[in-house]
């Protein structure tokens, strides 16, 4: 489109700028130099640039949405093109962090620009990027003169701005109807840049002291009311809403456009009423807000909304406009379902129904049968409910079908994508319920666990855990407890993820694989929100610190037992690590060993699936492939990887290689690992094993040329220790906070003081546990904690243990408690210990309390102990074991048996243990007792008792 | 001699360095004490045996180099030993770690105690090539006789190979303490035993250049200068023989400048603005003169100074003009050949007042949206306190050229940007502060 008497005007109103501009360009054709043009409006803009591009005084380059520099960018360009001048467009279309990196570029690269570009460049920003770019790049704006600004005359300037209003006004009661009216859309309305400009304009037009006319004014008003409403603004918000209402309520003379636009081609105006309807409507939308954000004044906030939307149907209706009507009728619909108004929902659903059958509708007509489907749930008529839940997933099935015929119907595939990611789920919930109560249970759980999958949290969590807990509750009152657990599991990370959670109870914290992105690594995994849980970040970012500095090259963590060292790294070290890029590195590749039987062969294993791509490419090309670690290490190094060698509890490595050879040979590599560049070395180890490291250091010292390897030194160790009571306090107040679980800070005091009597410091695993027990009973204020009884603390991690037994479901309860049980034992100076043991042992030891028991339900209990975080599963061979998480629990096992049942087990197991002491003395206080030697003498005293008890 | 327009046009080209002579004008007179003399005092007189570290710092372009020439030779013929270079020759400067600074002086001064027939025993140094040759596959030149190739091989290798020079850190940073060990051991103790029994006073390095160290982010997001000579500084500082580094004019005016006065035990010298105007607030006779030959000169390269003058209608349309242009740059060089770049922009030579006037505007305009109310605050305060009392706020305002600083002999200044100081919001806080 041209206009040139426009275009005529606009080069008029900036003669002056234009001839400095062409000065430029002219005197210093053939050399550098940098200008820097200021224009806001794209119109303006582009009539600018024909004007001077043409007689090939210059070039365009548009930046495309994608660059790795502006140096670059222009490089590409003069790569194909050697134009006398260049004018670089398209600055404001990126965002402020990714212009603040590009400036940032270009002012450390400016001399390049100087030496590479023999052409004056023009950088042509709007205002804003301007002083973005003198911000951020200050000695590469100093290589250019002043900005030359062009401008818009006033008139202009009004017209766009009006007629800009009309336009939004306009979309708004015509494109998607309720459908873009949640509040985060607000904003996204309308083209970004054209909002952009309108800003300016506004900027500009008041700059000169100018009053926009009362409908203008309105008009305005109406824009800055859904800019401060989709900031959240919500008090600024509302009174431009009311201000512009009360403008359209009183003044109805219709705009009438001037003679200089007549034949330019215009967004259709709206006439007062229907601009009093978009009003009234987006009241509607600020109430419904309001109702979310002020929790306290949600039902009056709910019946204010209800007011402005019923008034806004009714303009609709009273006008005839049934089109509009259809469209917005959902909105009242949903707060009538919020309200719980079931008479009045039927009532509209109805009127829905004809509505949408008129207009062709049925997507909005789905919806009417699912307000009707849930009327009549709460009626308790299941039938009706049953019927109107499958007919609104049928509609949505044949528009899906229709689809597949006609696939460029754009508009109603995106309806049937919102509809398939807001409605569907709830239409096959309220299926399922219906069918539920109707007895036919199979249908009913197909249906639950499909509306599970069709909800998704991110688009409403509480529809997504609603259905989730109806699922629970159905699966485990049918006995089909293994499967309650898992949808129990799925609900817990749901509400991690959502901080609805602040503690994470038991046991190490596994990360979650995360649904590759596309274009993302698959191996890639993300930080566990349980690790955030858990009070740790801290130590997180600060080992990610050290390891991302080259002046560390290995990190020895040392801590007490069950202060968090394999959580840390596993959970939240890992997952971190695949993040981060230091230096010139394009991946680092963490590799985490938690026992060290076949340690090289493990690492081996990683280290070939981490480089299989280009081990690929090294075959394919017929090179010599590497097979041993360390030359797969130098192979990944050179292929700019940075491997992290991570050695979870280390204290195994002196059981399991009791020879010194062997160790020898690990500290060799060792060493070898710690003198490679882009290698590094974290080892986890008991605080009480520290000493073993002097012999590693020793040998590792030996064997390396420069000899400097000092494993003890402040700068390689990082102590990880228990919570000191503040430092405690601190932890529960974040974790609290963040997931809006308010505690009473008398109540916090209490807590630390009651985790702290024992020792004077806070176990964080005793916090987890007491503190998830703590928000499970929704306990806040100290008055309710201390009604827990006289040792508060105890009971809650009492009742930790028992709802964890109870997820087994009652029949297997009893089951639970002896499993858990004989993970448990003392040690002669009666301290509490955890015996791990294979499951056939605990099979042997259930028949010898006289409790055979069959596989499943073993391996139902063992399933839930090890999900709930209880118990650990080792993997290991030949055989996998079970070990209860950590000593704190051991007490609260042991008191709650019943104690003939103490007493039967003790007696055998004594026996066993002195076998297994006698013949292997010197190694108490093992994690875990050597396996072969006390097996065997376990099996024997098992077998002594089995004897005793037939006797009897 | 007529004015060569197209000639003139591009010398006023704000984004070209000076790289013809006949353009360069000597400011050394107006810019206050003799700063070179202060730091050869400190070497000769008050701490000939104990090693000192000096640091040096001022704009880029500000001439330090040519100053550093002159140290050079007043302690050379005080009888020292002087080893000077250009650091961004040896140097990557977007990606500087403390090893590559030690390697390269280790480098320049074997080079320069070797041509000088002192040698140095092998020892940690030929243990740490073998190692590093090993490691890195890195062929290095090992010589019983000369330590000085190989520290040439590898600072080589680190600058050209973004790739050997990350594998170099990671090798060489967690070793940091040692080579510093052995740098003063090996190297620096006994090279200052044979110069002395060769009758010189000592060993002097000069790192120039290290100023130009980018401000990229280390790890911890850390600004490089700041990770280089704030956090390591110590480091930087216990070489054992008399050192001069320049620094990056920002850490000057860090919040960090106690921090770093503290590790290196002094505080870095700085090279100013030009002073148009004394402490006072009055015109500087002699500054403007400079500055007006640095105008002229780029209209009449090879005209002598008077007659520059003579020719000045042919450039301005009054000496006015020309003093104005002057005054109104605030002595900040860049700037002054910017605005007299706007003005041949807008108008062909002789240049009027109006025209000048307009460009003058037009910087205000540039100005002003860039500044918020906090900034003013800022400013006015400082401006109240004619100086900057370590807050790193400050910082941005002079780099962003809202405030000029000046130091000669009269004392230490702040100013406000004379472009600034005509702004309407200016002037109202200066009826009414």
């Amino acid at each position: 489109m041209n206009h040139p008497p426009i275009d005529n005007h606009l080069l008029r109103h900036n003669q002056q700028s234009l001839a400095e501009l062409k000065t430029g360009l002219q005197r210093e054709a053939g050399t550098f130099s940098l200008t820097i043009a200021v224009c806001n409006y794209s119109l303006l803009r582009n009539v600018l640039l024909d004007h001077l591009s043409q007689g090939d005084r210059a070039q365009v380059l548009r930046l495309p949405a994608h660059i790795t520099s502006l140096f670059a960018a222009i490089q590409a360009h003069l790569h194909t093109a050697t134009p006398p001048a260049l004018m670089i467009v398209g600055f404001e279309l990126f965002s402020a962090p990714e212009l603040k990196a590009l400036f940032q570029a270009a002012n450390l690269a400016r001399d390049e620009f100087r030496k590479q570009f023999a052409l004056p460049l023009v950088l042509w920003m709007t205002e804003p990027v301007r002083q973005q770019f003198a911000r951020d790049a200050p000695d590469f704006r100093s290589f250019s003169p002043s900005a030359i600004t062009f401008t818009v005359p006033k008139i202009v300037l009004e017209h766009a701005l009006r007629m800009g209003a009309e336009q939004v006004f306009y979309t708004v009661l015509e494109q998607g109807g309720d459908r873009d009216q949640t509040p985060g859309a607000l904003h996204l309305r309308g083209c970004p840049s054209l909002r952009g400009e309108l800003d300016f304009a506004l900027q500009e037009l008041a700059r000169q002291g100018w009053v926009p006319d009362a409908d203008l004014a309105a008009s305005i008003a109406f824009l800055q009311g859904r800019a401060a409403h989709s900031r959240l603004e919500m008090e600024a918000a509302k009174a431009h809403y009311e201000r512009s209402l009360h403008h359209w309520q009183t003044h109805t003379a219709p705009y009438v456009l001037p003679e200089w636009v007549k034949d330019m081609a215009a967004t259709p105006l709206l006439t007062a009423i229907e601009k009093q309807a978009a009003l009234l409507m987006h009241l509607g939308l600020w109430w419904r807000s309001n109702a979310v954000l002020q929790r306290s004044a949600y039902q009056a906030s709910l019946r204010q909304a209800r007011r402005y939307f019923e008034q806004c149907l009714e303009i609709f209706r009273e006008e005839e406009q049934r089109q509009r009507l259809a469209n917005f009728l959902h909105m009242l619909a949903e707060v009538l379902q919020k309200q719980q108004d079931w008479d009045a929902l039927e009532t509209l659903a109805v009127e829905g129904i004809s509505l949408h059958q008129e207009t062709r509708d049925r997507i909005r007509l789905a919806r009417d049968h699912g307000f009707l489907a849930e009327v009549a749930l709460v009626k308790a008529d299941w039938l009706t409910a049953k019927g109107e839940a499958q007919l609104a997933l049928k509609l949505l099935q044949s528009v899906a079908a229709q689809l597949v015929e006609t696939p460029e119907d754009v508009p109603l595939a995106q309806a049937l994508a919102i509809a398939q990611q807001f409605q569907q789920g709830w239409y096959q919930f309220l299926l399922g319920e219906a069918e539920m109560h109707l007895g036919q249970t199979e249908a009913a759980i197909a249906h639950l666990e499909s509306a599970r999958h069709a909800t998704n949290p991110d688009v409403d969590l509480t529809l997504h855990r609603h259905v989730l807990r109806h699922l629970i509750d159905h699966y485990f009152n049918q006995g089909r407890y293994a499967d309650a657990f898992e949808v129990k599991q799925a609900l817990r990370r749901v509400e991690y993820r959502f901080n609805l959670r602040a503690f994470i109870g038991a046991g190490i914290v596994q990360s979650h694989p995360v649904a590759p992105p596309f274009g993302r690594d698959p191996a890639q995994r993300e930080i566990a929100p349980e690790i955030r849980a858990s009070g740790r970040m801290e130590d997180i970012n600060a080992l990610l610190r050290r390891l991302e500095n080259p002046q560390n090259q290995v990190i020895v963590i040392h801590g007490p037992s069950g202060v968090g060292k394999s959580s840390i790294l596993s959970a939240g070290l890992v997952p971190a690590l695949y993040s981060l890029q230091p230096g010139d590195r394009v991946k680092t590749v963490p590799i985490l060993i938690q026992s060290y039987d076949r340690w090289q062969a493990k690492i081996l294993t990683a280290l070939q699936e981490a480089l299989s791509p280009w081990l690929a490419a090294a075959a394919d090309r017929d090179q010599p492939e590497p097979e041993d670690v360390r030359s797969l290490l130098r192979f990944g190094v050179e292929k700019s990887q940075f491997f992290v060698l991570l050695f979870d509890q280390f204290e195994e490595f002196f059981f399991d290689e009791p020879d010194l050879d062997e160790r020898q040979s690990f500290y060799t590599f060792l060493q070898h690992c710690i003198d490679q560049p882009w290698v590094k070395v974290v080892l986890a180890l008991r605080e009480d094993y520290l000493h073993h490291l002097i012999e590693a250091e020793r040998i590792g010292n030996e064997v390396s040329r420069l000899g400097d390897l000092d494993l003890l030194s402040r700068s390689v160790r990082y102590p990880l220790g228990n919570f000191t009571p503040s430092a405690a306090a601190a932890v529960i107040e974040t974790l609290t906070t963040n997931a809006q679980y308010f505690l009473e800070p008398a109540l916090i005091q209490r807590l630390v003081a009651d985790l702290a009597a024992a020792t004077g410091s806070v176990q964080p695993i005793e916090l987890q546990i007491v503190g998830a027990q703590l928000q499970r009973n929704e306990i806040s204020t100290l008055a309710q904690y201390e009604a827990l009884g006289p040792s508060p603390k105890e009971k809650l991690a009492q009742q930790f243990l028992t709802a964890v037994v109870r997820d087994c479901g009652p029949p297997h309860e009893k089951l639970a408690w002896l499993v858990l049980y004989l993970l448990t034992d003392v040690d002669r100076n009666r301290q509490p210990v955890r015996p791990s043991k294979t499951r056939e042992e605990l099979e042997y030891e259930l028949l010898l309390l006289g409790f055979p028991v069959e596989p499943q339900p073993l391996d139902l209990v063992l399933s839930i102990l090890v999900g709930s975080g209880l118990v650990f599963h080792i993997p290991q061979q030949p055989e996998d074991r079970y070990q209860l998480v950590h000593d704190y629990l051991v007490p609260d096992v042991r008191e709650v048996q019943a104690p003939d049942l103490i007493a039967e087990l003790d007696g055998a197991r004594a026996e066993a243990k002195a076998i297994a002491q006698s013949q292997h003395r010197g190694q108490a206080g093992h994690r875990r007792p050597t396996l072969l030697v006390q097996g065997g003498a376990a099996l024997a005293a098992i077998g002594r008792a089995l004897e005793r008890r037939f006797k009897q | 001699m007529p004015l060569d327009l197209t000639r003139f046009y591009q010398a006023a080209n704000p984004s070209r360095p000076i790289q013809d002579p006949r353009y360069y004008i000597d400011f050394s007179a107006v810019r206050g004490g003799d700063i070179i003399q202060e730091i050869a005092r400190t070497i000769v007189r008050l701490s000939p045996d104990e090693p000192t570290t000096q640091l040096l710092t001022g704009h880029i372009g500000s001439g330090k180099s040519t100053e550093l020439f002159r140290l050079k030779a007043q302690l050379e013929a005080t009888n020292y030993h002087v080893v000077y270079f250009e650091s961004d020759r040896d140097l990557e400067m977007s990606d500087v770690e403390v090893t590559d600074i030690l390697m390269a002086i280790a480098r320049q001064i074997t080079t320069s105690l070797e041509a000088a027939s002192i040698s140095f025993q092998p020892g940690y140094f030929q243990r740490l090539f073998k190692s590093i040759a090993d490691t890195m596959r890195m062929p290095i030149e090992i010589s019983e006789i000369s330590l000085s190739a190989g520290f040439a091989t590898i600072t080589t290798q680190s600058k050209d190979s973004a790739d050997l020079r990350s594998q170099l850190h990671q090798y060489l940073e967690p070793r940091t303490k040692n080579i510093l060990d052995a740098i003063n051991g090996e190297l620096l103790e006994p090279a200052i035993a044979a110069l002395k029994q060769r009758g010189k006073a000592g060993l002097v390095t000069i790192v120039d250049n290290l100023d130009r160290v980018y401000t990229t982010r280390k790890s911890g997001d850390r600004p490089q200068p700041e990770y280089l000579f704030v956090d390591r500084g110590d480091q930087l500082k216990r070489l054992q023989c008399h050192m001069v580094y320049t620094i990056p004019l920002s850490l000057a005016f860090s919040d960090d400048l106690p921090i770093l006065t503290n590790r290196f035990g002094v505080s870095p010298v700085v090279l100013s603005m030009v002073p148009v105007r004394h402490i006072t607030g009055e015109c500087h006779p002699e500054s403007l003169a400079k500055l007006r030959q640095m105008v002229l000169a780029r209209a009449f390269p090879d005209l002598s100074e008077r007659d520059r003058l003579a020719h000045l209608p042919e450039v301005f349309d009054a000496i006015d003009s020309l003093d104005r242009l002057c005054t109104i740059s605030g002595g900040h060089m860049r700037n002054l050949v910017r605005y007299l770049y706007g003005c041949l922009r807008k108008q062909d030579p002789p240049i009027p007042r109006d025209t000048l006037e307009r460009v003058i505007r037009d910087e205000c305009n540039d100005m002003l949206g860039l500044i918020d109310d906090r900034e003013w605050q800022l400013i006015f305060s400082a401006v109240t306190a004619r100086s900057l009392q370590g807050n790193s706020d400050y910082n941005e305002l002079l780099r962003s050229l809202y405030l000029y600083e000046y130091r000669n002999d009269e004392g230490r200044w702040i100013d406000i940007n004379p472009v600034l100081a005509e702004t309407h919001i200016f002037r109202q806080w200066q009826a009414n502060p």
